[in-house]
């Protein structure tokens, strides 16, 4: 502060008299500036009292709304209390309301009830009337009873008065019944008396009739004797010794008679006669002829020849005396399977692989007739008994029958297995017999073309040949299983199985035979050895070894005491057990 | 400390402008003024700014029936086109816009005709945030300033407690209504008084701006209060080493091209130049001086 006053102190010259002037000019500038305060202070006080006003305009404005507002609110409630009354009243209007309301659905669920009644009603009406159509039924129904009722009563009287009547006509016939049953009685009586008077005339004429089989029964062992002393004297003189001393006359069945086919006892033969029977025991030849193997070998229904078929094709004709080759046939395309002669020797039936069957004639040596018509190997070709028909057994699994005078097969037997062999049971060759490669044999009935009969599981192996035996009742069949088996024809059962040490088939189509008597079996084995069965005794008789190849058949001549045998290796021997 | 009662310095404090705030008509006719809306008269203290003036001037519009509802930083004031820069004080404003030489025989032109703009605010020519919160921290800033140039430092503006600089503001702003002028200028310039005497310390510069005409950019320079010599400068002195053209010379007498303009009166120019910084300052510490051309 004192700085002050001092600056101001100190500027009193002239020349500072600036304050001074300052001072001056700041009051001149300030009359000038603040010439309008007044005015500006009364313009802002009347700007105030302005705004203050606005402000009450305002608030007045917004009270006056207000109050329009009320007013319109009053004016509006002052008309819905006259439209609707005060409160109180519109109080009492509402109740009135709402019981209106209430009486109204009163009288609607009254309305409903009446509805359902009436409803109810009208269905109680159509029950009662439904009611009361079933009781007029009813009603009809009873009386329409009624009377059914009446009219089987009626009727029902009218059977009892029937009856009755039936009753009386019962009486009678009871009467005349017991009447009849008394001559019954007699008529029984007298019928027992025959009856027993038969009888003892049957028996007399059994006992006869015994008498006479008993008889000739006795007379038949007096033969069978005679024929063994005969041959005893024949193997004596030929120094062999094959003697049957067991024989026993009542061994075989078929020859003994038997109830009631009271016959002669006679067995069907092939009506042939054959020397006496001896087992071939010596070798008398032995030739190879063939330039191949031979697969067969067969005698000629007399004894005089033989035949061998090879598989050089052809087949050679012996003598069965001298055994030199009287002829050789030839004609094949492929190696003879079998050779069969016919009954009366004049043909020869070969069966070839080259699936034909051929027949040549023996006086001229050519080929009869070709039967061709097989598709696989024919194994088998024999002549029927009175050479009108060829049968012919093939690996194509076929029996084909041959009519020898229309030249064609007649008859194709579809055989199931490849053929064996195949052999005519009888004289004009409707049954057959054969053997199979799947171990079984079969017979067949050629006009009907069916199998009669199939015996499964006699061998274990293939069937290489079946004969019949000479009397016609036997099949021999030889197999690979190395044991021969004899079927009884008529029973179709084996009878015997023969087999022995050392015994093996020689080859698929080896082929054994019986003795012409039918006491023995012939064989032949793998080894070369010949195996002779007795047949009434069932046992191994006797072996002859010569051979030395497998042995692929044997034939026992009919004249008895020859046999022929043929092997493998071409070789042929002729044996015989009589006198050289 | 209580205020010195110098006379000039209570003059200056007192000082006010009429002002007549008209609103821009276009402006009126868009913001729904169905009739014409008078102009507001309003009696401005020059060491004020207008920034403190715009909320009074905004109720008075609004009162009358104006729709503005926005920012009392929308609102800007021009004079003649020219947007007024709020940050200068009203006084000095008046003084470079008029460019009325106190001098002269013609009449002022009083009441101040300014137009108030509520839109449309030139954001190229003048600095938003007009809120009174900017107008304070440009004020305080401003004394900043001074103490800066006085002493090289702000430490003695920024020791001032809280309070004391709460009291310099408050002392200037609520400096409108004539009864509270004298506590105001009480309450200023115990605090100010300080500042400007610098505690008996001489200033190494004297913080001053010298205002042209024509829009012409301020002149600050740093303005040392004593020659080398130790002579006290005058404002002839400074006047002419910042403006040889206009002042060939230092002596009041003989510089008829143009006068220093200084809260309105034209001083002589041998005042001693930290004297008037002393006591001819404007509140914001500063010395600011209008030259006008002679015409």
């Amino acid at each position: 502060m004192s700085t002050f006053s001092n600056t101001s102190a100190s500027n009193s010259t002239p020349a500072g008299n600036w304050q001074g002037d300052l001072l001056v000019k700041l009051l001149v500038r300030d009359r000038r500036e603040k010439a309008f305060t007044d005015f500006v202070e009364s313009y802002n006080s009347l700007v105030q009292k302005l705004g203050k006003f606005v402000e009450r305009n305002a608030e007045l404005e917004l009270s006056e709304k207000a109050a329009t507002e009320k007013h319109s609110n009053l004016s509006r409630e002052v008309e819905i209390l006259r439209e609707q009354g005060s409160p109180s009243n519109q109080k009492k209007t509402a109740e009135l309301e709402q019981q209106i309301q209430t009486l109204k659905e009163e009288r609607a669920e009254l309305y409903k009830t009446q509805g359902q009644n009436a409803q109810r009603l009208l269905n109680l009406n159509d029950v009662l009337r439904g009611h009361e159509d079933t009781a007029k039924r009813n009603q009809e129904e009873i009386q329409r009873l009624t009377e059914l009722n009446q009219n089987l009563t009626a009727k029902v009287d009218l059977q009892t008065q029937v009856i009755r009547e039936k009753d009386v006509t019962i009486q009678l016939l009871q009467d005349e019944h017991a009447t009849l049953q008394l001559e019954i009685g007699k008529i029984d009586e007298r019928m027992k008396d025959l009856e027993r008077e038969n009888g003892q005339l049957l028996q007399r004429w059994l006992k006869k009739m015994n008498e006479e089989a008993e008889k000739m029964n006795e007379a038949n062992q007096f033969y069978e004797s005679a024929l063994e002393v005969h041959a005893k004297a024949l193997e004596f003189q030929s120094g062999v010794v094959i003697v049957d001393k067991e024989f026993t006359p009542m061994n075989n069945v078929p020859k003994s008679v038997s109830f009631p086919e009271a016959g002669t006892g006679t067995i069907r033969t092939r009506g042939k006669d054959f020397g006496p029977v001896i087992i071939p025991t010596a070798m008398i030849k032995k030739i190879t002829p063939h330039d191949g193997e031979i697969h067969a070998i067969a005698s000629s229904y007399d004894g005089n020849m033989f035949a061998t078929g090879s598989a050089d094709k052809t087949i050679k004709i012996f003598d069965s005396t001298t055994g030199q080759v009287k002829q050789t046939l030839s004609g094949s395309i492929q190696s003879i399977m079998h050779v069969s002669f016919n009954n009366t020797n004049e043909m020869v039936a070969g069966a070839s692989n080259d699936n034909a069957a051929r027949l040549w004639h023996l006086k001229t040596g050519r080929i009869r007739l070709t039967l061709t018509g097989h598709v696989g190997k024919v194994y088998s070709a024999r002549f029927n008994g009175d050479s009108t028909k060829v049968i012919t057994g093939s690996h194509d699994r076929t029996i084909k029958v041959w009519d020898l005078q229309k030249g064609y097969c007649i008859r194709t037997i579809f055989s199931f297995s490849s053929c064996n062999d195949v052999v005519p049971l009888d004289e004009e060759g409707t049954t057959l017999v054969s053997g199979h490669l799947d171990n079984n044999l079969r017979f067949w009935d050629v006009r009907s073309g069916k199998d009669i009969k199939e015996l499964t599981g006699i061998h274990l192996g293939q069937i290489t040949s079946v004969s019949v035996s000479p009397d016609g009742a036997k099949v021999l069949t030889n197999s690979r299983d190395n044991m021969l088996k004899i079927v009884d024809l008529r029973t179709y059962e084996v009878e015997q199985t023969l087999h022995a040490d050392g015994y093996k088939t020689g080859a698929n189509w080896a082929r054994a035979c019986f003795s012409p008597d039918g006491r023995y079996v012939a064989a032949g084995s793998l080894d070369g050895t010949i195996f002779y069965w007795n047949i009434q005794k069932s046992k191994l008789e006797k072996m002859t070894k010569e051979h030395i190849a497998p042995i692929c058949g044997v034939a026992w001549s009919p004249r008895g005491g020859q046999l022929f045998s043929a092997d493998k290796d071409r070789t042929v021997c002729m044996w015989t057990g009589g006198l050289r | 400390m209580t205020a010195p009662q110098n006379p000039i310095t209570r003059a200056i404090w007192d000082g006010t402008l009429p002002i007549k705030f008209s609103l821009d008509s276009t402006e009126a006719a868009e913001l729904g003024a169905k009739t014409l809306v008078e102009p507001y008269f309003l009696e401005a203290p020059r060491c004020s700014y207008f920034p403190l003036l715009t909320s009074q001037i905004r109720k008075y519009f609004v009162d009358m029936s104006l729709n503005f509802i926005g920012d009392d930083a929308e609102i800007w004031y021009d004079v003649d086109g020219i947007p007024l820069k709020w940050h200068y004080p009203i006084g000095l404003l008046y003084d470079l816009h008029t460019g009325y030489r106190p001098d002269s025989n013609s009449p002022p032109p009083l009441p101040w005709p300014v137009t108030v703009h509520f839109k449309n605010f030139p954001i190229d020519k003048l600095i938003r945030a007009q809120a009174i919160d900017a107008t304070q921290d440009f004020f305080m800033s401003m004394i900043k300033e001074a103490d800066f140039l006085r002493n090289g430092s702000t430490k003695k503006v920024m020791n001032l407690s809280k309070n004391d600089q709460t009291q310099l503001w408050d002392g200037l702003w609520s400096s409108f209504s004539q009864k509270y002028r004298t506590e105001n200028y009480d309450r200023f310039w115990s605090i100010n008084y300080r500042l400007v005497t610098n505690d008996g310390q001489l200033p190494k510069h004297v913080p001053l701006r010298i205002y042209l005409p024509d829009n012409c950019p301020v002149i600050q320079e740093p303005i040392a209060p004593s020659d080398e010599n130790g002579n006290q400068l005058t404002l002839g002195d400074v006047l002419h080493q910042i403006l040889p053209e206009l002042f060939p010379s230092p002596l009041p007498t003989e510089n008829a091209f143009a006068a220093p303009v200084i809260h309105g009166v034209i001083p002589q120019l041998n005042i001693p130049i930290l004297w008037a910084s002393q006591n001819l300052c404007y509140p914001d510490n500063f010395l600011h001086i209008v030259v006008l051309l002679d015409s």
